[in-house]
């Protein structure tokens, strides 16, 4: 089945991705971008909150000190993703959306080279604590 | 200790904790592991860290780590006949999968594997991919060729 691709999630709006592990921002010793790994869900759907209506606080409790890579909706279509809205799927946490990658049985490079593509556009944010 | 006659006694050396056969030969194998190829024990040991430490996390995905997919990576690690190389960075991508990278200056080898059997080997140089293709179970020593690139004639 075809991804359905929201444009009413304009190509402006800033998605940012929870950098789970140190390895999903890059470079490794001093990171500045999320890495390939970070958008390379093994069955394309990447879980992903629009920035302007995630709950920060909610996902820094969920999330202690962990860092986000950011990119934008537009990047995602460019790389070759399409976006869509999950509210469901991330037990109630506000924004959340997907950034998925259509797999099929003879398209997996083309999605390492996706995942290359968007993360370099990415940059990396800190929720910082009044 | 005991005496057996006037030159012979047997001494208790130490507290020597008993051990089956199996967990014998593990511990051996284990051992030549990582003094013969300190890569691979670095790796496996970092492999099995994975499969034991993920769970789900809503907003982040599915970051479990299955037997199937560790006894993968684990047989591309087996394949691999070099004695001498970096240890790779062994990371877990949502969804199940496992990436292996392994770097020198500014070449690197990735291999991922992810669930239901599918696996890309991928090579980067200066950060740019220069190829990437899905690699079959039949074609593994094909990681052997591109790490004795990478790592250049011993």
């Amino acid at each position: 089945m075809p991804l359905i691709d929201d444009r009413s999630i304009a190509d402006d709006v800033v998605l940012v991705r929870v950098l789970r592990y140190t390895s999903w921002a890059h470079p490794k010793e001093q990171p500045t971008r999320p890495s390939s790994v970070a958008f390379f869900d093994s069955n394309g759907e990447n879980s992903c909150f629009i920035a302007t209506e995630a709950d920060f606080s909610r996902l820094a409790e969920k999330f202690p000190a962990q860092k986000y890579g950011a990119v934008t909706a537009g990047a995602a279509r460019i790389a070759g993703y399409s976006v869509w809205r999950d509210e469901e799927g991330a037990e109630g946490l506000p924004g959340h959306v997907i950034v998925g990658f259509e797999l099929t049985e003879t398209n997996l490079a083309r999605y390492r080279k996706a995942a290359e593509r968007l993360a370099k556009t990415g940059t990396i944010y800190q929720v910082v604590q009044p | 200790m005991i005496t057996l006659d006037r030159d012979t006694r047997l001494e208790k050396v130490c507290e020597a904790e008993l051990v089956t056969r199996a967990q014998a030969s593990a511990r051996l194998v284990g051992s030549s592991i990582s003094t013969t190829t300190p890569w691979l024990a670095s790796a496996l040991s970092s492999l099995r860290e994975l499969q034991a430490t993920g769970e789900f996390e809503a907003g982040v995905g599915d970051l479990r780590v299955s037997g199937e997919t560790a006894d993968q990576v684990g047989r591309i690690l087996g394949s691999i006949r070099l004695q001498w190389l970096p240890a790779p960075d062994v990371t877990r991508v949502s969804g199940g999968g496992v990436v292996l990278r392994w770097s020198v200056a500014d070449q690197e080898v990735e291999v991922a594997v992810l669930p239901r059997n599918r696996t890309l080997l991928t090579i980067l140089q200066a950060g740019e991919i220069s190829e990437s293709q899905p690699l079959a179970e039949t074609a593994y020593l094909r990681v052997n060729d591109v790490l004795k690139n990478l790592v250049g004639p011993s």
